[in-house]
């Protein structure tokens, strides 16, 4: 009986030591982001982006913190950052009304001329919903396809096998989405020009010739990387009056980008 | 970097009747070939005088070339070219062994030519690894806020003395500081092999513009470092129109091939243009192929100029062709007698011996001047004769839409180098500018352009005056400051429809990358949302995964279970002996229960159970209540063992009589018999199942 009475004992204070060491976390993150929010609201967009950014550096992800950190950096004219930022909102966040006006709203105005996001495979997919959450639709499909089909192999009765097929044609249909954005994830990353300027090489070094120029907040695809190098492509014209339209491959210093 | 190392040695005669050619080796050059260019250095052996007799007797000879005296002996037997070979070949092995089999460490040095510079001339940073430079990334150099970084350029050497390697790379940047007073360049950092390497930080004197030191003619610090042409190159036409200076022919005792350089002035402003010419002699019927390494020098921008120029000239009636390479460059200190490096020459000549060899033109002085005193407020350096435009994408435009401005500066000088600083213009939010240059070989000079484009964006309606911009540099014909200004323009504003422009700078390189927005972003999030795990998909979280085994083996599980009970169904016996073990290890676990009860009776009862269940279940044994004699006999008809049989038999009948006639069993036969009763079915499950 003691042994019990024990054990009950450390497992109420692990549980109350958990709780507090949570609360007093999100109590600090909480505090932190309202401060950030507050230097917002005054102007002091470097005091406000400090405070965003302690958070991130924590380990602190949400969609919130990555939208006001967009809105910080845009207000301090970095607009490379800011698309960034509202591009890591957008991607947890697809739905988010705010993220996705003030995304689209710094992408048509900067990055008109760079083919932004239909650059990316599955686009229509991601503003939708997010590969976590098409993971857990999975999941729950195949759980409940699973249970029919047991249900059916017991009780063979028709119901369960007209279930079956519609549980399984949806079955197939979202792993299938699910495989080709784990694939797109996994082999596509994307980065965004956050220097005034990128150079684009014809190879990895200050020697090699410039063929273009980047500006900042384009969108580009990160093909491979090279020592302090790495290999984009761009879709899209740079300039307005650019007439070529297509594809443009080089190099730029890996610091000019930030991976989304 | 994958580099290729090959020995071009001069003067080296195989066929002379010493078999230690090695005595006869003078000089080498070791040719560093890499994917876009190629290096050659001098390599210095120490010459040995010794004849063959001296040679087996000096150790420290053998010690070199790794062989025994005695081995080297042996090999008179040899004819003298494979004998030339073999030492040859034990050489290059030793060498490339001490240059790739023990990794040195590395070193990180940083300088500067000079920490004294007025602010409108330039400076040299060297940044030098030295060791063992394979696969070591390029340093990364600290904020460099106060200078513009000019051009970079990169360089690799490697030495042989006395068969000790020493490689190294060295980065040179040129930089023009910003600003006036004491800049600091801190250190320059090099992470590696999981260690950060760090220069010291070096302080420069910057002075304000007019107040230059005479700086003296550089010190050879860097006899190795080739000045790599650090811009595009410069498209010359292939018929060459361009004359050049009148020369004495170059071979007095008529050797084959001969090179010399030429500068077109000796003596220069302070970034004015100076075009040095490499003449490449060699007999017009003869077929040379050749690559040369820019001059080594320290105080000039050096840019090639392609293709070279070819042409025939006839000495003593044998005719010659000439190669004409020219190089743009363009002097960043001032200062006298400042040199123009060597330009090398490595050649091969395409005959059956396909003999190579390498030639050194002589290095030139140039006396480089500085720019007069009284240089006006916003001159930036620029050195030649410019001509200047500027012009407007559009007339007119609504409010808040952004115009280009294009600034256009052609002529000859730094056009590389040039510089537009544009100031605020009223009624009118500037930003960045973008710079674009080409260049050109006009026959005599490099001439280009240099484009300027600012997106500006008209803050009032009306007609807004741009006003005339001026761009001033140094007339090298005349000597003196001329100030150029553009056109005035004008753009007439018409109001805007929509709202202001939101914060935010347009995209540099765009032509008109801003436009007009209908609204501002929204306002941000007041609440903390829920911290997501998205940044580490749920597809590789191992718990998850672990979960969805769970239906599979589930619906795994049923199945079997359904089988078994199939087969149950249909075959009773043979389940029954399938199961006959466990059943036993079951009911023998009651007994053992109560025997720590110390209940007798029940023990053995629960133990004559567990037997004859086990005896029918495993020999599949039809109807229930079998007695001891019934055992015994279905066994013996099994061929079972007798002492098997026996000692069953006595372990069931001492059960029967403890059942029945309680306290003639204590507990140690009850042990006794429990361990009989595992033996018994330990054995039958084994041997007679």
């Amino acid at each position: 009986m003691k042994k019990y009475i024990a054990a009950g004992a450390l497992l109420f204070l692990l549980i109350t030591g958990y709780v507090t060491i949570c609360s007093a976390s999100g109590e600090s993150a909480s505090s932190l982001f309202h401060n950030g929010n507050e230097a917002y609201k005054s102007g002091n967009y470097a005091k406000a982006r400090e405070c965003y950014e302690k958070l991130l550096h924590d380990g602190f992800v949400s969609p919130s913190l990555y939208y006001n950190l967009g809105n910080t950096c845009f207000r301090e004219n970095r607009i490379g950052y800011a698309l960034l930022y509202f591009e890591k909102a957008h991607r947890i966040a697809p739905r988010d009304r705010d993220i996705t006006f003030n995304l689209n709203l710094v992408r048509e105005t900067f990055a008109r001329y760079s083919l932004y996001a239909s650059d990316e495979h599955l686009s229509w997919f991601k503003n939708i919903i997010t590969v976590n959450e098409c993971t857990v639709l999975c999941s729950l499909l195949y759980f409940i396809f699973m249970v029919l089909l047991i249900s059916y192999l017991f009780f063979k009765q028709e119901r369960f096998f007209w279930a079956l097929c519609t549980t399984g044609f949806f079955l197939i249909f979202f792993s299938s989405v699910l495989a080709m954005a784990v694939y797109d994830r996994e082999t596509f990353h994307y980065g965004i020009v956050v220097s005034p300027s990128a150079e684009l090489r014809s190879g990895p070094s200050y020697r090699d010739n410039v063929t273009s120029i980047l500006p900042e907040g384009c969108k580009v695809r990160i093909m491979r990387k090279e020592g302090e190098w790495v290999e984009v492509s761009v879709k899209g014209k740079l300039s307005k009056d650019d007439p070529s339209y297509g594809k443009i491959e080089g190099w730029i210093p890996e610091k000019d980008q930030s991976t989304i | 970097m994958r580099m290729e190392k090959l020995f071009s040695l001069n003067h080296f005669a195989p066929g002379s009747g010493n078999m230690y050619g090695l005595s006869q080796l003078d000089s080498a050059h070791l040719i560093i070939r890499s994917s876009d260019q190629e290096i050659t250095t001098p390599v210095k052996v120490h010459k040995h005088e010794s004849s063959k007799e001296q040679l087996t007797e000096r150790s420290g000879c053998q010690r070199n070339y790794g062989l025994k005296g005695r081995e080297i002996i042996r090999m008179k037997g040899l004819p003298v070219y494979l004998r030339s070979a073999v030492i040859f070949f034990v050489l290059f092995i030793l060498i490339a062994v001490r240059s790739t089999a023990w990794p040195q460490d590395i070193e990180l040095s940083a300088e500067v030519d000079r920490s004294s510079v007025s602010l409108n001339e330039q400076l040299l940073l060297y940044v030098t690894v030295r060791g063992d430079i394979n696969n070591v990334p390029e340093p990364v150099l600290p904020d460099l806020s106060d200078f513009s970084i000019l051009s970079r350029s990169q360089s690799q050497n490697i030495e042989i003395i006395n068969f000790q390697t020493t490689a190294s790379i060295s980065y040179q940047y040129i930089l023009q500081p910003r600003k006036s007073g004491a800049l600091v360049i801190a250190p320059v950092t090099l992470d590696y092999d999981g260690r950060t390497y760090k220069t010291a930080p070096i302080t420069v004197v910057v002075s304000k513009s007019g107040g230059g030191f005479a700086i003296p003619a550089p010190t050879p610090s860097h006899p190795h470092i080739p000045s790599l042409p650090s811009f595009p190159s410069i498209q010359a036409p292939t018929n060459f129109p361009g004359s050049f200076p009148n020369v004495s022919f170059p071979f007095n005792d008529s050797p084959n091939i001969s090179a010399f350089a030429t500068v077109d002035k000796k003596t220069a402003y302070v970034n004015e243009q100076i075009i040095l010419t490499v003449h490449f002699y060699y007999p017009a019927a003869a077929s040379v192929e050749r690559r040369f390494l820019p001059p080594v020098n320290k105080g000039f921008l050096t840019e090639e100029i392609t293709p070279s120029q070819k042409r025939t000239v006839t000495h003593q009636g044998r005719r010659y062709a000439v190669e004409d390479i020219m190089f743009a460059m363009y002097p960043i200190q001032s200062g006298t007698s400042l040199t123009i490096g060597e330009v090398t020459i490595n050649y091969q000549v395409r005959d059956f011996f396909h003999t190579q060899d390498t030639i050194k033109t002589e290095p030139l002085s140039i006396d480089v001047l500085k720019l007069p005193e009284g240089a006006p407020s916003g001159f930036s350096q620029a050195v030649g004769t410019f001509q200047l435009e500027a012009s407007l994408d559009k007339t007119e435009t609504p409010m808040d839409e952004p115009v280009t401005l294009t600034v256009k500066v052609t002529g000859e000088g730094n056009i590389s180098t040039l510089e537009f600083p544009l100031q605020n213009i009223e009624g009118f939010k500037k930003f960045d500018t973008t710079e674009t240059h080409s260049l050109a070989w006009d026959g005599s000079k490099v001439v280009g352009e240099k484009i300027f484009k600012t997106v500006l964006v008209p803050q009032k309606t009306g007609t807004i005056s741009l006003p005339e911009l001026p761009f001033i540099y140094f007339d090298t014909s005349g000597k003196e400051y001329r100030t150029l200004t553009t056109k005035s323009l004008s753009l007439a504003v018409s109001p805007s429809s929509q709202k202001g422009v939101t914060a935010g700078k347009p995209s540099q390189g765009a032509a008109e990358p801003l436009a007009s927005q209908k609204s501002d972003i929204h306002y941000i999030k007041t609440e903390l949302s829920d911290r997501i795990g998205e940044e580490s998909p749920l597809y590789r979280n191992t718990w998850f995964l672990g979960i969805q085994i769970i239906p599979l083996l589930v619906l795994i599980g049923m199945t079997v279970n359904i089988k078994r009970q199939e087969l149950l169904r249909r075959d009773p016996l043979g389940a029954r002996k399938s199961k006959a073990y466990s059943t036993f290890r079951k009911n023998l676990d009651m007994a053992r229960h109560e025997l720590s009860r110390k209940k007798i009776s029940e023990f053995y009862g629960a133990l004559q159970k567990s037997l004859i269940d086990y005896v029918r279940d495993h020999y599949q044994m039809e109807g229930s209540g079998l007695t001891i004699q019934q055992i015994r006999e279905a066994l013996e008809d099994r061929k079972l063992p007798a002492d098997l049989l026996d000692s069953l038999e006595a372990v069931l009948k001492a059960s029967e009589q403890a059942r029945f006639l309680p306290g003639t069993m204590d507990a140690k036969d009850c042990q006794e018999h429990l361990r009989k009763s595992s033996e018994l079915v330990t054995r039958m499950e084994k041997k007679f199942s």
